[in-house]
């Protein structure tokens, strides 16, 4: 073995404090996923109220059922394997796969939903700032689970940040569909879109960050 | 073989994040075989192979509260291994332009007045005929591209150390093409 190796090996030996083993990513990312529903939760009823009928409509429509319970398997998925992925070598590429297969079906279910809706499209519950406070409430969530990644050891920081982004935008606009109005178009524009404006935005902003870290 | 690397190294770092030095001392002496070899079969050869399994080394010291007991260590090594190579190869590449075109154009082009196509061959010659710790200097901060504190800690010198060892440098590298050009 060369020197220089030799020398690492024995200084790192030499600096060897115990060290408290992190915790398991995904028991992490189930008690930080239901935190964040609480959180985004309580926030949305402080703005603003349940649409009246929203429980009626979800015990009556399956398939209203089904776009919620997709949204929230997606998110819910999505989180794990993002934690999991800020240990190196624990994320699994087949966990990833079902959390954007998951994701790509709850969109596709408005995109099926501008020609045949779940439900009747209505006006009833709508929400003045839907687009703002689905981007807002992204956001704590979304710092909380960066922030606690960090723990760990992320190899792929751009790649974390986007996925948890992403659980965590997913959150709110799954919630917009019971307190604020039922309509895809109205959906895909002002409950979906901030998705794609936030996630690709806080991945810059990481990418940024790893950038002046490297350099 | 590998099932019993897998357990005989899963205890290993189990007793070293216990803080037992010893059984880390042997865990990463395994390890750096390991990977060397792992290196060597992934990407070639590789000529700062012994670099990367240093960087790995580092980074399995800093990321060593991760590993989940219970859990494959093998995966969590070359992932780690894998990430740091990478990332070294990607810097390799980066800083050997940056080293043609800054250190050859500005550093020592421009205050030795020559031209800069005649640049890198000079260069070579230049740094082989410094002292060995202005070399490392010159090395560490302009071709792979360290910062001035991450090269101090390297050579385990202070910052203000390393400051001084570079600009040095660059007045020896500055002397010794002017002196080649007469």
């Amino acid at each position: 073995m060369k020197r220089d190796i030799e020398q690492t090996i024995e200084r790192l030996a030499a600096d060897l404090e115990p060290v408290r083993v992190a915790a398991d990513p995904r028991r992490v990312a189930l008690f930080w996923w239901l935190g964040s529903c609480a959180f985004v939760i309580a926030i949305a009823l402080l703005v603003g109220p349940i649409r009246s009928n929203a429980f009626e409509q979800l015990a009556s429509s399956p398939r209203f059922l089904m776009e919620m319970l997709i949204g929230l398997a997606a998110s819910v998925v999505l989180s794990i394997y993002a934690f999991a992925d800020a240990v190196p070598g624990a994320g699994r590429p087949r966990t990833l796969y079902a959390g954007l297969t998951l994701a790509a079906i709850w969109v596709a279910a408005f995109l099926v939903g501008l020609e045949h809706p779940a439900l009747e499209p209505s006006m009833a519950g709508k929400r003045e700032f839907c687009f703002e406070q689905t981007l807002l409430f992204t956001l704590p969530p979304a710092f909380a689970a960066i922030l606690w990644s960090r723990r760990y050891y992320v190899l792929g920081p751009v790649k974390v940040a986007a996925l948890l982004t992403l659980a965590s935008a997913m959150l709110p606009a799954i919630l917009m569909q019971v307190v604020c109005m039922y309509e895809p178009a109205h959906i895909l524009s002002h409950h979906v879109l901030p998705i794609l404006i936030i996630v690709p935005g806080v991945s810059a902003a990481a990418w940024l960050v790893a950038y002046l870290r490297e350099h | 073989m590998q099932a019993n690397d897998e357990d005989h190294w899963s205890d290993l770092m189990r007793r070293s994040q216990a803080g037992e030095s010893q059984a880390y001392e042997q865990l990463l002496t395994e390890l750096s075989d390991a990977i060397a070899g792992y290196v060597r079969h992934r990407f070639g050869q590789i000529s700062f192979a012994d670099d990367c399994v240093q960087e790995s080394l580092i980074a399995i010291h800093q990321a060593r509260h991760t590993f989940i007991r219970g859990r494959a260590i093998r995966p969590w090594v070359f992932a780690i291994v894998r990430n740091r190579t990478i990332d070294m190869m990607r810097r390799q590449r980066t800083h050997a332009a940056v080293f043609s075109d800054k250190v050859d154009a500005e550093a020592l082009a421009s205050k030795a007045a020559i031209e800069p196509d005649s640049n890198s061959a000079e260069a070579g010659a230049v740094l082989q005929a410094l002292k060995p710790q202005h070399r490392q200097a010159l090395v560490l901060t302009k071709v792979m591209g360290y910062s001035i504190a991450e090269a101090a800690d390297q050579l385990e010198i202070s910052t203000s150390a390393m400051k001084v060892r570079v600009h040095r440098a660059t007045r020896a590298a500055v002397r010794a093409l002017e002196a080649e050009r007469e």
